[in-house]
């Protein structure tokens, strides 16, 4: 079904050279007449060896395919040095290259919960209070 | 020491209060003929209340300035000289205090007397006209001389006379003909019945939404949809060969159009809703299988393939044109209603009565109204059914 050694097309529109952000962005037709969809890696590391950059500085996102299959628009940017992909891309695109890590935080209400448990302490007996109180036998 | 212009003053003003002086002598003479007009047995009315404390304010104000003049303070109050059980014993002395208390109290009383005034102004404009055109006409109802003074309606007014509205008494008869004699439709009042205008009732059609008038509207036919946009070609290449740009023909093509172009240019995806996506990928494949999105997307989108879409102009609007040809005939605005009343077709009957029964539980009993004629073949089907279940 899916044959992964099909040829890809790929056809840039749009391209820009953006200064300000040090990058180059640009939208991306990708032909893919066999398969179902071109995954995100596989894409990046074309267009690095097609722009002589790092595979790393290449992002692409927000891949629609079009009227039943064959091709997908999309949008690929490339950065001049990690320092400014660092610093304007936005985090989520970061974790998912594998540039920052995760943060991984409680959900959203229990951090809430813990907070309103906190406000009845004063000082270090707040994190006395972090855990909820203890229900019965235990 | 003096100068000239100084003692031409004091001459005007000499000849000033000569003159006053004068004119107030000829009122005290009237007064001093009629004195009945000082007395104050039966009480004082407001008018006259006016009169009589300006009058004492200006005794007072006399009397002060002269001892002013002379140089004795303001300060000096003595008591009356009655005993405080004498009946007529006035409230002050004569001391010079008592003649600026005198003053202060004056006037406070004028103050609160222009606001009494103020809300019997009706009253006294009333009384200043009828002194103003003395005017005794007889009530012809009554044979009594119609009293201007009488604040109740007059049915004198309301009754047809054969003199029209000029019998009506005279301040009234002034204010009312003051009234017609504004604006340009002058009714001519002289005690005519009103006649509403006699207008044919017409039938009530509601009106539609502007957004339901829009739905309901046939299509642009896709022949014609390109014209507006390159009226020079107007027959249009296109990939699918169905028709014309469909991206032109509706608006929701253009809508999707539009979106797509926006997020190539600012290169990040609109955020939406789950169901909008759908709808979105939905439209979009219609529109690159070649269809033109027209005709609304709230129809059933179960119609067959592509004839529905490439015809479906045409086939809607032939279905209003013999909707829209019956009303042109006749054209009275009762059509409405009695589309209503006609019952639909057999198939439509069917299915409506096929929900409300299954709708209903079958315990019921049968609805009070009219139930649905039996046919032959179904009271046979019925018999043959409970033959079988007895057997059973």
């Amino acid at each position: 079904m899916a044959d992964s050694s099909a040829p890809i097309t790929l056809r840039t529109r749009k391209f820009i050279t953006n200064r300000l952000l040090a990058r180059r962005q640009f939208v991306l037709d990708v032909l893919h007449p066999s398969r179902p969809n071109v995954s995100k890696a596989e894409l990046s590391e074309k267009l690095a060896s097609l722009y002589k950059t790092d595979k790393d500085r290449v992002v692409t996102f927000g891949f629609r395919t079009q009227f039943g299959g064959g091709r997908s628009t999309g949008f690929a940017l490339i950065y001049d040095d990690e320092a400014s992909q660092k610093k304007f891309e936005p985090k989520y695109r970061l974790v998912r290259s594998g540039l920052a890590a995760k943060v991984e935080k409680p959900s959203r209400k229990l951090r809430k919960e813990r907070k309103n448990r906190a406000k009845k302490f004063r000082g270090t007996k707040k994190s006395k209070a972090a855990e909820p109180p203890k229900k019965g036998g235990k | 020491m003096e100068d000239p212009i100084d003692s031409l003053g004091f001459d005007g003003v000499i000849d000033d209060m000569t003159a006053s002086i004068s004119s107030a002598r000829e009122t005290i003479q009237s007064l001093k003929e009629r004195p009945d007009s000082l007395n104050s047995k039966d009480g004082i009315s407001l008018l006259s209340l006016k009169h009589h404390i300006l009058l004492s304010y200006l005794n007072s104000l006399v009397l002060v300035s002269s001892r002013r003049i002379i140089g004795h303070s303001l300060s000096g109050r003595a008591h009356p000289d009655q005993h405080f059980s004498a009946p007529d014993r006035p409230s002050r002395g004569n001391g010079v205090g008592d003649l600026v208390d005198f003053m202060v109290e004056g006037r406070i009383v004028l103050e609160k007397v222009r606001i009494l005034e103020a809300r019997m102004r009706y009253q006294i404009e009333k009384l200043v006209r009828v002194a103003e055109e003395p005017d005794k006409s007889l009530n012809p109802i009554d044979g009594q001389p119609t009293d201007p003074l009488a604040f109740r309606p007059n049915p004198n007014n309301l009754m047809d006379n054969e003199e029209g509205a000029g019998t009506t008494s005279g301040p009234l008869s002034e204010h009312i003909s003051h009234r017609t004699s504004h604006g340009p439709h002058d009714a001519t009042f002289g005690g005519e019945v009103y006649r509403p205008p006699r207008v044919a009732p017409v039938p009530y059609n509601e009106k539609k939404s502007k957004s339901q008038l829009r739905k309901e509207r046939p299509p642009l036919p896709s022949a014609l949809a390109s014209l507006s946009s390159d009226p020079s070609r107007p027959h249009m290449e296109s990939t699918s060969g169905l028709g014309s740009t469909p991206s032109l023909a509706s608006g929701r093509a253009a809508y999707l159009k539009r979106l797509n172009e926006f997020e190539e240019e600012n290169f990040s995806r609109v955020m939406m809703k789950k169901s909008d996506a759908k709808r979105r990928a939905r439209d979009e494949e219609d529109l690159a299988l070649g269809g033109s999105l027209a005709g609304g997307g709230a129809k059933h989108r179960r119609r067959a393939g592509g004839l529905e879409d490439e015809f479906g102009d045409v086939l809607k609007s032939v279905e209003r044109a013999s909707h829209r040809g019956s009303l042109g005939g006749m054209g009275d605005g009762y059509d409405e209603l009695r589309q209503r009343a006609k019952k639909a077709d057999v198939l439509q009957r069917s299915r409506q009565e096929g929900v409300r029964k299954r709708a209903s539980p079958r315990d019921e009993e049968e609805p009070a109204g009219r139930s649905k004629k039996r046919s032959r073949f179904e009271l046979e089907a019925k018999s043959v059914k409970k033959k079988l279940k007895g057997r059973k």
